[in-house]
């Protein structure tokens, strides 16, 4: 096993990676960028060492700076985390020819599934079904337009080498295509350094389900059951579960064959996601692979018991996996909900500023991954997700029921967060029997409209609170004028004196 | 004296009533019995008619941030003076005719995407705010003439700064 790795990442990830790194007895190095310094995950780990910079692009994607620190520090191997570098094959390529390990996919595996196009056909070839669209990336407007009517809209332009909803736009109809083509480039140029996007036909109301996957060095592939993620708000991820409602047990080990032939068809290593969509008729096809750790991991772990991570780093120092078959069978229910800095009465808006206070949940079945503690600022810089509550249970009522009591739990001041929006989707009737698609959310109107009862109890609150500061001042201004009664009667007889 | 607490359109109405020299709060014609104490941290222990509640409350002008039970409101409170005064100024500039398109959350002027003596439609694109790695349209709530822009492209701008004067 590897005696000390560089983290490639920030926030909730750099700390959760280094969490595992202490229990396995590896040393662990920080990087961070001039806005990260006090983040949680900076002292937490046993070194750290400056970007100098504050942007993404001055920073966390710099490959040239992480290597030296990687030099410098001595680390063996560098786990990338998710975003920023993590399906970046020229880093890849770069660490591992620099003699470093990376906790991840071979290169070849990165560069094959991160172009969505060639990632298409290569599963085809191995007989796992894809959602109909372009094999390559867009060159012109006109080509784009005949594509798209071709398949037919709804559309989605897609980032080619992206992942988790950035430079991603639906397009409803021709009109809109030229402005969202653009604008899907600029983010994806924005996230990925690279702005190519290509065309997918849009399935009307899928459910989002993918596959955890785990290759070792020596040929050997499982899985580890699937996640539903198909509560999404403009294609973000809101909400995971793991085991999902719609699979039964043979939808789920043929959904899990595939996953294994996705993976094996691009020699594939290490922890890795196949997504489905699946439609009305349980048809599923082929979405993307993430080729690092995902952000809703830990239900997985939940509900198998396993640390993600630490076979991450079992199969890059080459040692044998945990387990040595898929898992079919789960321990209970676990949802994951991602805590955004984004105000939900306000149509998400970002909400930035510092953390003046904050008290994460605990009890039965709660767990936090955060990447943030008091006194922290929250940046327009980089993703605004602060961090991931999970709740286990051992059905997944009673986990529904645990993690609403947990968010309801959770105190945090300064900023806003999405809390208030998840217990609403939590508790919607539809989420509760498992019947939604990818467009919950959009559909459900239901889910911005305020608690009168709760609306009620804050008026009182305010308005009390209101009264108490009138009286406050009231009683102030009386004392103020009292010890300027004392300063006239002096001034009286100093004047007296005269 | 009556206190009018709002979040959005909805009004709840309470009488404040001083009875030998003490306070007492009534909706309507009921009395509230309530407890409620600062824990610090603009952080308190409600008991509402023996349902107990922490609540946080922080103040930004007239506006009283709520967080309770996992939920969060944006309470105006007012009395009736500062009530008929905020109608009397948001009246008079109503009828001016001009109108400011503000910046709904603080990010980076990446595009804008009319110029100045433009004649726009209701909801047409103005400038490209982007925040977060997300890009974010800014629309215009009515149509009219760009009298002017306040902002240039490139430009860090902060929430409810002023980026567009429609005529």
């Amino acid at each position: 096993m590897f005696k000390k790795i560089l983290i490639a990442n920030r926030g909730e990830i750099a700390l959760r990676i280094a969490r595992t790194c202490r229990d396995l007895g590896i040393k662990t190095v920080a990087v961070f960028s001039d806005l990260d310094l006090k983040a949680p995950y900076v002292h937490f780990c046993d070194e750290a060492y400056s970007l100098q910079g504050k942007t993404s692009l001055d920073t966390y994607l710099r490959s040239d700076k992480i290597i030296d620190i990687c030099k410098k520090s001595g680390a063996e191997a560098v786990h990338p985390g998710y975003g920023f570098l993590a399906e970046n094959a020229d880093f890849a390529r770069n660490i591992v020819d620099n003699g470093i390990s990376f906790v991840g996919p071979p290169p070849e595996a990165i560069e094959l599934m991160g172009n969505k196009t060639a990632a298409r056909k290569r599963m085809i070839k191995a007989g796992v079904p894809v959602v109909p669209g372009t094999e390559t990336a867009i060159r012109s407007k006109k080509a784009a337009s005949k594509i798209a009517e071709s398949v037919g809209y709804p559309i989605l332009v897609k980032a080619a080498a992206g992942g988790g909803g950035k430079g991603m736009r639906l397009v409803d109809k021709a009109d809109d295509l030229d402005f969202s083509i653009e604008a899907a480039q600029r983010e994806a140029g924005a996230a990925f350094g690279n702005s190519d996007v290509y065309i997918e036909k849009f399935l009307e109301k899928p459910r989002h389900i993918e596959f955890q996957i785990l290759a070792d060095t020596k040929g050997n592939i499982i899985h580890l059951g699937e996640r539903e993620c198909s509560i999404q708000r403009r294609h973000q991820k809101v909400i995971e579960e793991s085991p999902s409602v719609l699979l039964d047990r043979e939808l789920r080990s043929q959904m899990g064959e595939a996953a294994i032939k996705a993976a094996e068809a691009c020699g594939y290593q290490n922890a890795g996601t196949i997504e489905f969509l699946v439609d009305k008729n349980r048809k599923y096809y082929f979405l993307e692979m993430n080729t690092r750790l995902q952000v809703e991991h830990p239900v997985t772990e939940m509900v198998t018991g396993l640390d993600i991570v630490k076979d991450q780093l079992l199969i890059a120092s080459g040692q044998e996996m945990t387990l040595n078959k898929s898992v079919e069978c789960f321990w209970g229910h676990a949802i994951e909900c991602r805590i955004y800095a984004e105000n939900p009465d306000n149509n998400f808006a970002p909400s930035p500023g510092i953390i003046h206070h904050i008290a994460p949940p605990s009890g039965p079945g709660i767990r936090e991954d955060s990447g943030v503690t008091a006194g922290n600022e929250i940046s327009l810089y980089y993703d605004p997700m602060i961090s991931k509550l999970i709740a286990w249970a051992p059905t997944r009522n009673e986990a529904i029921e645990r993690m609403v009591r947990a968010l309801g739990e959770y105190e945090l001041q300064g900023i806003h967060s999405t809390i208030p929006f998840l217990i609403k989707v939590l508790q919607h009737k539809r989420f509760i029997k498992g019947d939604f698609t990818t467009n919950f959310i959009a559909e459900e109107e239901s889910l911005f409209r305020m608690n009168e009862k709760r609306g009620r109890v804050a008026a009182l609150a305010a308005a009390i609170y209101f009264e108490q500061e009138k009286n406050k001042k009231k009683f102030q201004s009386n004392a103020e004028n009292t010890s300027s009664n004392w300063k006239l009667s002096k001034r009286k007889k100093v004047l007296d004196r005269r | 004296m009556k206190i009018f607490s709002s979040i959005r359109d909805k009004v709840w109405k309470f009488d404040q009533i001083e009875q030998n020299g003490t306070q007492f709060l009534y909706e309507k014609n009921d009395q509230i019995h309530y407890e409620f104490k600062s824990l610090g941290n603009n952080r308190f222990v409600f008991i509402l008619n023996g349902h107990s509640h922490l609540v946080h409350i922080i103040k930004e002008n007239s506006i009283y941030h709520i967080h309770l039970d996992g939920d969060y409101f944006a309470v105006r409170v007012e009395n009736e003076q500062t009530r008929e005064l905020r109608a009397l100024v948001e009246h008079a500039t109503q009828s001016s005719g001009e109108r400011i398109v503000c910046a709904p959350i603080p990010g980076l002027i990446t595009k804008i995407k009319v110029n100045e003596g433009d004649k726009i439609q209701h909801s047409e694109g103005l400038v490209i705010l982007e925040a977060m790695k997300m890009e974010n349209e800014i629309k215009s709530e009515s149509g009219g003439i760009i009298k002017k822009i306040l902002v240039k492209e490139g430009m860090p701008v902060d929430k409810d700064q002023e980026l567009i004067v429609i005529g």
